[in-house]
């Protein structure tokens, strides 16, 4: 079979069976039963029966997927309220939230026309359930458990808000994105071998059929955990075990860690600490990912985020090429955000915890750049340049924050990128800087100058507003190569 | 001083006979060290692991046990790597179980907030049980303790010019107990450390106190320390992360020159020395 088909028929059989399982760490359960009858009528995953008059307009949504996946749909503004773990998109993280394991009250006085939620709150909260229907709420529950359930899943959610366009333009897209990748990755001939840590306990990975090992695949990866068992019946879950972890050490390039509230796995600092993980030729190269479980086994349409953040880490020259940003053309700060992020390899940030919101940050805080919305095509580029210092962010008198996108990228930017990314010291050199006055941060230009990464004019003068084409920054990015 | 220093030893000294149930027999004697515990393998063996085995050296006549405070990190020895640590309680019934007749109990924390607090909570059934239960205190109690952790980290610290600082950086917590970080940046000062400043993640003295400060001073550069027995996660991310807001990055993007130092307290051996003293005190008053 010739590469292109082949990677056709990989993105056909990882899609069909995308999101088969949802969230990674547990048994399916039996009750995924949804059907859509018509184009007005459905059943939902606990088998209940619906006819949809009008679409509804106050929705509370108690499951984070189904949030993330409303706001994707464009029913964003008819979410009116959340569960405790909806933090994405941004704007969800600020509705009213509503805990299943309290009391229903709450909920019912916000008088919402449609609550959803998921199998796994009517098996276990079902006296909260009962308390939502008698106060006479319409409440759907659902999730997807097989290749046409997650289809089924978004068209119901669709009929449930009057988005179905919208509905199969993203499901498309999402299919479109995968293949993107598949395509980047699919000719590399030496493929990297990947260990999915999906949880600490006993160096537990997945089944071959979830969706994390098919994003292995979509990547180009190769899955050295290719022959275990589910631990029960249903689960994606399997037992790999620190004997066969260290029996195959030497064969495992990239070793990524699942993270998040359901799998907290490793990080990119304990996991080398751990005993005997020096054996592992991914520790010893340092080649280890934390993946946000959101976006590799949550059923959302973020799933080819994860798909992309391991194809990144496997393959960093071809997934991220920021000479395709190569231009004389001044460099705009959206631009340069994803040149940095390329230039480095820094993956993405995804805050891990629901609790992010919680606390303030210093600098930035995630999702909340006024200029910048969660459904930009370079959202995660911006976030991540702001997050790791590599960009600032500007701040309004109200305190709120923007990032000015076509804004353009100066030469003080530059420096403040290449002392954040590289290691610079004060230097006995001590350059004569004519315009140091007209530094926002004089020992930054200063330093940058000193260690001979930038430079000053046969005159002296350093311009640090003086604007850069992307072509002047990639080459001065470049000089830090041999000093990451 | 010395005086406020026996009380509070003897606040914590439990030294009951004759109750029913109790376990009399003194020359059986346990250790217990108490940590907060840590799921960074080879900094636990760097700080928690060397001070447990010091101090098992040292009063080797006694049965060395250990317990973690946080149920979190138990619950990931547990899950991940099949080990049984124990908590506090779990210790001390153990302990108790075994027939030991006098107990030593030595917290490696660093100041008296929540975890000793739950320690001693949980240590409170157990006080009627044992002829003998002496409990030491964290590392930050009395004033002499304070001088005392100057003087051992000051020989950890790099030398410092004009313009130079050392930032040492604690956990820092909403428990009244977080004015110990304050007092040790007093403290430093006080023993002629101008150009030292203690800082915490979660309390005061903030990022914000410690950046004024630098600046009051002219610092341009400055060597980042935890202020925390392991160098875990809380020095890995927040103090030498390389997210916007790790206090490496803080400081760089305002232009200072930063060096980082990942050691945790516990791996100091004159930090390990304190333990032991604060546990000879212990005993002496009891």
């Amino acid at each position: 079979m010739k590469s292109r088909s082949k990677r056709i028929l990989i993105i056909v059989v990882c899609v069909s069976i995308l999101f088969a399982l949802g969230s990674c760490n547990s048994a399916v359960n039996q009750e995924g039963q949804s059907e859509i009858i018509d184009e007005f009528t459905f059943i939902d995953d606990v088998g209940a029966k619906f006819t949809i008059e009008k679409p509804y307009e106050r929705i509370v949504s108690l499951y984070s997927a189904h949030t993330e996946n409303l706001f994707t749909l464009g029913a964003g503004e008819k979410v009116i309220g959340v569960n405790t773990a909806s933090i994405y998109p941004p704007d969800a993280a600020f509705l009213p939230m509503y805990d299943y394991r309290e009391g229903p009250e709450a909920l019912i006085a916000a008088a919402p026309d449609l609550v959803i939620v998921r199998p796994f709150i009517n098996r276990n909260y079902p006296d909260y359930i009962k308390a939502l229907k008698s106060a006479g709420l319409t409440v759907v529950s659902l999730y997807p458990e097989s290749s046409s359930d997650f289809e089924r899943y978004i068209m119901i959610l669709a009929m449930l808000t009057g988005t179905q366009d919208n509905a199969t333009r993203e499901l498309a897209l999402l299919a479109e994105r995968l293949e993107a990748i598949a395509d980047k990755t699919g000719d590399i001939e030496d493929k990297l071998t990947v260990f999915f840590e999906a949880t600490k306990s006993s160096y537990r990975t997945v089944t071959v059929d979830s969706n994390p090992a098919m994003a292995i695949q979509i990547a180009g990866g190769i899955n050295i955990a290719d022959d275990v068992v589910a631990i029960e019946t249903g689960s994606t879950i399997a037992e790999y075990g620190i004997e066969k972890l260290m029996l195959m050490a030497d064969e495992i390039d990239v070793y990524i860690s699942q993270r998040g509230a359901m799998n907290s796995g490793g990080s990119i600092v304990s996991i080398p600490q751990r005993e005997g993980f020096h054996a592992i030729k991914a520790v010893q190269e340092m080649r280890i990912l934390e993946l946000n479980e959101k976006i590799i086994s949550s059923p959302t349409f973020r799933y080819y985020k994860g798909v992309s953040e391991i194809a990144r880490m496997l393959y960093p020259d071809v997934m991220d090429d920021y000479s395709v940003y190569k231009s004389d053309e001044a460099l705009t700060r959206e631009s340069y955000a994803a040149i940095t992020v390329m230039f480095s390899h820094t993956p993405i940030f995804i805050p891990s915890s629901s609790h992010y919101y919680e606390r303030e940050y210093y600098n930035h805080t995630y999702g909340l750049l006024e200029d910048v919305e969660w459904n930009d095509d370079n959202f995660d580029f911006i976030e991540t340049a702001v997050m790791s210092g590599f960009m600032r962010s500007y701040e309004n008198e109200d305190g709120s924050e923007y990032f000015d996108k076509d804004g353009l990228v100066t030469r003080a930017d530059l420096a403040l990128t290449l002392y954040i990314m590289g290691d610079y010291q004060t230097s006995a050199k001590n350059t004569d800087i004519i315009d140091i006055a007209d530094c926002e941060n004089e020992a930054i230009i200063q330093k940058v100058v000193d260690n001979g990464i930038m430079f000053v004019d046969s005159d002296g003068y350093f311009y640090p507003n003086q604007t850069v084409s992307a072509n002047e920054a990639i080459e001065i990015l470049e000089r830090l190569e041999g000093n990451l | 001083m010395r005086k406020i220093a026996m009380l509070l030893v003897l606040i914590m000294v439990f030294a009951l006979a004759g109750c029913s149930g109790q376990n009399g027999n003194t020359n059986k004697k346990a250790l217990l060290v108490v940590s907060f515990g840590s799921s960074f393998v080879e900094s636990r063996q760097a700080a928690i692991d060397a001070t447990e085995q010091r101090l098992a050296e040292e009063f080797s006549e006694y049965d060395f046990y250990n317990a973690y405070t946080s149920q979190i990190i138990i619950d990931i020895y547990e899950a991940r790597d099949g080990k049984d640590v124990d908590s506090v309680s779990e210790a001390i019934e153990r302990i108790y179980k075994a027939g030991y007749g006098e107990v030593l109990i030595v917290p490696t924390l660093v100041i008296n907030g929540e975890e000793k607090d739950d320690m001693i909570q949980q240590l409170e059934p157990f006080v009627d049980k044992f002829a003998k239960v002496t409990v030491s205190t964290p590392l930050l109690t009395t004033y002499d303790d304070y001088l005392a952790v100057v003087s051992a980290l000051s020989s950890e610290m790099p030398e410092t010019s004009e313009s130079e600082a050392v930032v040492l950086l604690g956990h820092g917590t909403h428990h009244h107990a977080n004015s110990a970080y304050g007092t040790l940046d007093y403290v430093f000062k006080d023993e002629g450390y101008s150009n030292v400043f203690v800082g915490t993640v979660e309390g005061f003295p903030t990022y914000e106190t410690v950046l004024d400060s630098l600046k009051e001073r002219g610092i341009t550069k400055v060597t980042l320390i935890p202020a925390m027995i392991v160098a875990g996660d809380h020095a890995h991310n927040d103090m030498a992360g390389d997210t916007a807001d790790s206090w490496k990055n803080l400081f760089k993007s305002e232009g200072f020159d930063v060096d980082i130092v990942l050691k945790g307290l516990g791996e100091l051996e004159a930090i390990q020395d304190l333990f032991v003293q604060h546990a000879y005190d212990a005993l002496a008053q009891n």
